[in-house]
């Protein structure tokens, strides 16, 4: 049994459809990037998955259980799934340490010392200990982003999730991010990461999932895809390889 | 937090206004009459000191040493006092009240306890003065809102042609029209007789027309007013002679 | 009566026009922060209501509402004290001001940081609780002060309703002395002090709330 698996999801806004039946799964300790041309469905895909958007038909298991039938535990499942914004989106009234201690406290029960220590465990991992302090408004883009994936770890998820992580930063951020998600990888943290960075696809994934005009295009490892022989995909990828 | 310390403050905020509340009900041992004034009509009724005076109080506090009663004493402002006389917040008001129609459809006064005159006053320097009235809407005129002299104006002097109540210029209170009367920007200001006895010691200002004998002065109450048929009832038991004795005493 | 009696004699009103712009200021809060909660928490035609609460409320003059809660009500048997009927009027109308101060500083606050407790699974609730209001109540800072100074320029009203506040004193004293220009100008000294204080206590709200970063002055 896989950890998640998505089946025949269906997201559509009046007549229109995002998501058009897609379907893959993902194995514990697997790492897979979603991307695609820009309207491809990949961020609503994402938000459909720890239901921040409401899926119109399908079935998604985690654990093997159904969290798309009513009376699911939302909280549950969102407290298993790390999710990671492509603007960070900090909670700029706190300290880094207390941006990340907050769900540790408030949903986890933690007291104030466990807090801050698992806190301060991730904050470490992300090499941002010293920041602790510090306010969202002092960080770089990049830092800002390395206590969002440590807010994220914090709270100990199944899986984590990455909305476009690199999308915000300049070319030196970008590769301190990729170094210490790839990191992540290596541990053998199970990812989900929405995309269109070719560099962090390579560094990050066991396959990536193209998605197409809200179906999935192709799955398979990023070498593959690249020579493939498929206009869809190059049009994509632009000839890169 | 937050919430916590917002629900404190208005915990407080509670606390002082029942507290404040409660002040006013029914005294525990003698009779707590409630009393509405309006402290800038001197002789009538005025502060000093923090004390309330003048000659109306000394009227009533005659009735309430009397009758074994103690007076709780709020100050509004002249509108105000006469609200809460309509509205039976006050039991009684006085502050120079006169008697007039309007007003009689909605309190009852007490039997006149003084006639009182209308002095149209003006500043000594400009000496203005007015054998009739035939010039009179050549001038303006000032008084305090609520009061008397705008009913008189609209039904005695505006249909004859006399002056018209547009021409009229309100204020809060006596100080605010005699302020401005000392700044030349009111001709004529329209003052009771017992207050025009106070000022004109204080300021320089001087009659230039007396409309005698059109009004008395009453004590008013609530419509229905048991209170204002006792207090009737201490009016005749006083007498004319020891009345006009207050009078004269504050008058001189 | 030298200056310093006249402005003695005025302190005497200070305490009621501090408790009335005290009084008035909580309630306006109370009320200005539950309408902008319930708006954000409730379902259309709840919020619909609030809307048309408030535009009631802030298009009434503050006098016409007080003499209705005033005098107006006792016709029906309800017999308000004074210092109620202030908070009902001059409360009620401040806190439709604010509640729309409060509107505007809660749309200001980075949706995406709304999403991202969402996303931690916290409830609605708990995010408005935790992340929309501390927010809300810094950027609200300015709103706050001119609703405050507001509150205590219309507490002389409260002489209609037979608080003796600091306007009264003055009234009472002119009418005595006739000394209206050091009266008006001792009452301008004491307003001002007053006003000092509120501004004072606001700070504290800002201290409480400081976002490090946000216009930092």
């Amino acid at each position: 049994m896989a950890l998640l698996e998505v089946k025949e999801l269906v997201k559509s806004y009046g007549g229109r459809s995002v998501l058009d039946g897609v379907s893959f799964d993902l194995e514990e300790g697997e790492s897979k990037v979603v991307m695609g041309p820009s309207g491809c469905g990949k961020s609503t895909l994402l938000r459909c998955l720890n239901l921040l958007i409401e899926p119109t038909s399908g079935a998604i298991l985690l654990d093997g259980k159904d969290i798309t039938r009513p009376g699911a535990d939302v909280r549950a499942v969102r407290s298993r799934i790390g999710f990671v914004f492509q603007n960070f989106a900090l909670y700029r009234h706190m300290s880094v340490l207390d941006n990340v201690t907050l769900a540790l406290r408030r949903l986890k029960k933690l007291s104030k010392s466990e807090a801050e220590d698992r806190a301060l465990h991730e904050l470490d991992r992300m090499e941002m200990a010293e920041k602790r302090d510090a306010y969202p408004a002092a960080l770089s883009g990049g830092q800002s982003q390395r206590v969002a994936i440590a807010r994220a770890l914090a709270m100990d998820p199944k899986v984590l999730f990455f909305d476009e992580p690199t999308s915000a930063l300049d070319p030196i951020m970008v590769r301190e991010v990729v170094t210490l998600i790839n990191r992540l990888y290596l541990d053998n943290v199970t990812i989900l990461c929405v995309t269109h960075d070719l560099g962090l696809a390579k560094h990050i994934s066991d396959r990536v999932v193209f998605l197409d005009r809200g179906k999935v295009y192709a799955e398979d490892r990023i070498e593959n895809l690249l020579h493939r022989d498929d206009p869809v995909i190059e049009d994509f990828f632009g000839g890169e390889g | 937090m937050r919430c916590r310390d917002l629900l404190a403050s208005f915990a407080l905020a509670l606390a002082f206004l029942t507290v404040g509340g409660c002040g006013k009900k029914e005294g525990a041992t003698s009779k707590v009459i409630n009393v509405a004034v309006t402290p800038a009509s001197p002789p009538n009724l005025f502060e000093e000191n923090g004390q309330t005076k003048g000659l109306d109080y000394d009227l009533f506090d005659g009735y309430c040493k009397a009758r074994g009663c103690t007076m709780a004493i709020t100050a509004y402002d002249w509108q105000g006092m006469l609200g809460a006389v309509v509205s039976k917040k006050a039991d009684v008001a006085f502050s120079g009240i006169s008697i007039t129609e309007p007003r009689q459809k909605v309190m009852d006064f007490s039997k006149p306890y003084m006639d009182n005159s209308w002095n149209l006053v003006s500043m000594k320097s400009r000496n203005i003065k007015l054998a009739n009235l035939d010039t009179l809407k050549t001038y303006t005129i000032g008084f305090p809102r609520g009061m008397a002299y705008m009913d008189f104006i609209k039904t005695e002097l505006e249909p004859k042609g006399t002056y018209k109540t547009d021409q009229v210029k309100l204020y809060p209170s006596y100080n605010e029209a005699l302020t401005d009367l000392q700044n030349g920007q009111v001709d004529l200001v329209f003052l009771d007789g017992t207050v025009a006895s106070v000022y004109r010691k204080k300021l320089p200002i001087q009659d230039s027309y007396v409309f005698e004998g059109i009004d008395r002065l009453g004590f008013a109450f609530p419509k229905g007013s048991q209170l204002r048929v006792d207090f009737d009832k201490y009016l005749d038991e006083l007498g004319p002679e020891k009345r006009q004795a207050i009078i004269d005493k504050w008058m001189k | 009566m030298s200056f310093i009696d006249i402005l003695l004699t005025l302190l005497q009103g200070a305490g009621y026009t501090l408790l009335i712009t005290f009084s008035c200021a909580a309630t306006a809060l109370f009320v200005g922060l539950g309408i902008a909660m319930a708006r954000e928490l409730g379902r259309t035609w709840t919020s619909a209501i609030l809307s048309a609460w408030v535009y009631v409320f802030r298009g009434i003059p503050m006098l016409v509402l007080l003499f209705v809660v005033f005098f107006g009500l006792p016709g029906i048997g309800l017999d308000v004290p004074p210092l109620l009927a202030m908070m009902l009027s001059l409360g009620l109308i401040s806190g439709a001001y604010l509640s729309e101060v409060f509107r505007g500083a809660l749309a200001a606050v980075n949706p995406n940081e709304v999403l991202a407790a969402q996303a931690m699974g916290f409830t609605r609730f708990e995010t408005l609780r935790l992340i929309k209001i501390p927010q809300m109540m810094r950027f609200s800072v300015p709103g706050m002060v001119n609703e405050l100074t507001t509150v205590l320029k219309y507490s002389p009203f409260a002489y209609t309703v037979g608080l003796p506040e600091i306007t009264k004193q003055a009234m009472a004293l002119v009418a005595t002395t006739m000394r209206g220009i050091e009266i008006y100008a001792a009452i301008g000294l004491i307003y001002f002090a007053i006003y000092r204080l509120l501004l004072s206590a606001v700070r504290l709200i800002e201290k409480r709330y400081r976002i490090p970063g946000f216009a930092e002055e």
